[in-house]
């Protein structure tokens, strides 16, 4: 075990160990959930202090297979349930299922949906909030979610705009970051953007990115910042071992990135789904030509 | 989209027949002189709809609409009113934070059309 970087100094807190395990753009990998649950279950048990697990976004959907683009949203936030998530950022494929699907995923969900640069308009309800506040042994974590713009299903969400990520940490900070030991930003961002919001805000200590699907096999330290991405696809899950000392300093004592195995996912998820949309569009096709 | 000329009022009543199957949506028009099945097919920041309306006018069409940015898309189809094909062909913007209202100025080989509207 080595000592990475001394973090950042922050609010006072008593001496504490934290794991934080995460993951990104998991995009449905129905394949590598039992070697994940597996990893979970064991870092869990092994863990010295308190125990956080996270995503940075585009868990619920993927294009790349027609099947997980028109089902295998809901199992996967019972998965997410099951191994205890704390909180996932919302990334651009999840909203592609809608805003009421998004919204009954939501609820559906036992951790928050984190979004603080989609705003909405006055008098509307978003299925996702800012930021949570987690305690864990004696620390107090505040975790923040932000989304690219890139890519974002606009037409489907006409009362959300986006707001500058620089601008939504800072109302949240001013809003909510007192009191906190650590603070976590579940930015859907590639690496070289979480760096440059790192540089920004020396009183955030980590930095979980997604988006790019980027693999960091060491952090990359930036104002005394850790800034991290796990690839995609569930190949790994990311293990972060951070020392709160009772000076308020974080100390970052190890990042890995844990291998997963792939294991049979039942082929026909989401088959009987994918025919029934293929059939209404070529009805409607149909009858539109003929 | 629309394949007729515009009135001010043109009441209808609009079915959901298929309702969040993601990505497809489809809905029948029911309007006092036409109507109309339309169906439309998400894919991210790219929405496809097509149609067909019976009655007067007549006709059929095909549009994609790319929304890149959140203040505004391009349109890309084509449409078949009567004998004739045209291609379709304009710029949505949203002025405002959010997608609330906005202005169209669509082109259809027979005119320009600039709309302004928005949702209460």
């Amino acid at each position: 075990m080595v000592v990475i970087a001394v973090l950042t100094v922050s609010g006072c807190a008593s001496a504490a160990a934290l794991t934080v395990l995460y993951t990104n753009d998991l995009h449905l990998c129905f394949d590598r959930l039992d070697s994940l649950q597996e990893r979970i279950v064991q870092e869990r048990d092994a863990a010295d202090g308190g125990v956080l697990l996270l995503d940075a976004g585009d868990a619920l959907h993927d294009f790349r297979r027609a099947t997980a683009a028109v089902s295998g949203a809901d199992e996967m936030v019972a998965w997410m349930n099951d191994v205890a998530y704390d909180a996932m950022a919302v990334g651009n494929h999840d909203l592609y299922w809608g805003s009421n699907s998004l919204e009954a995923l939501a609820s559906a969900a036992r951790f928050p949906f984190l979004c603080a640069n989609l705003v909405p308009c006055a008098g509307v309800a978003a299925p996702f909030v800012d930021c949570t506040v987690v305690d864990r042994t004696d620390v107090r974590v505040l975790v923040i979610g932000l989304i690219t713009s890139e890519l974002l299903p606009y037409a489907e969400y006409p009362w959300l705009s986006w707001a500058d990520p620089t601008e939504a940490i800072r109302a949240v900070l001013g809003e909510t970051g007192d009191g906190m030991d650590v603070t976590i930003v579940l930015c859907h961002l590639p690496v070289d953007r979480a760096a440059r919001l790192a540089e920004q805000f020396p009183e955030v200590n980590l930095f979980i990115s997604g988006h790019s699907h980027e693999v960091t096999p060491d952090p990359v330290l930036v104002n005394g910042a850790a800034v991290v991405q796990a690839g995609a696809f569930g190949r790994y899950l990311g293990r972060l071992r951070l020392e709160v000392e009772t000076n308020g300093t974080v100390l970052l004592v190890e990042h890995t990135l844990l291998d997963t195995e792939e294991t049979p996912a039942r082929e026909l998820r989401g088959l009987g789904r994918l025919l029934c949309v293929t059939a209404i569009m070529l009805a409607t096709l149909a009858l539109v030509l003929f | 989209m629309t394949a007729s000329e515009e009135s001010l009022f043109d009441p209808y009543l609009k079915l959901a027949v298929v309702r969040d199957l993601i990505p497809v949506n489809a809905s029948i028009q029911l309007g006092l002189d036409r109507w109309l099945v339309l169906s439309t097919w998400r894919l991210g920041p790219v929405q496809v709809d097509w149609g067909r309306a019976w009655g007067q006018p007549a006709g059929r069409w095909a549009v994609a609409t790319f929304s890149a940015f959140s203040w505004g898309s391009v349109i890309v189809g084509v449409e078949a009113i009567g004998g004739a094909i045209r291609s379709v062909i304009g710029v949505r913007i949203y002025p405002g934070r959010s997608r609330m209202w906005g202005i169209s100025l669509i082109g259809n080989g027979s005119g320009v059309q600039l709309t302004v509207g928005g949702t209460l």
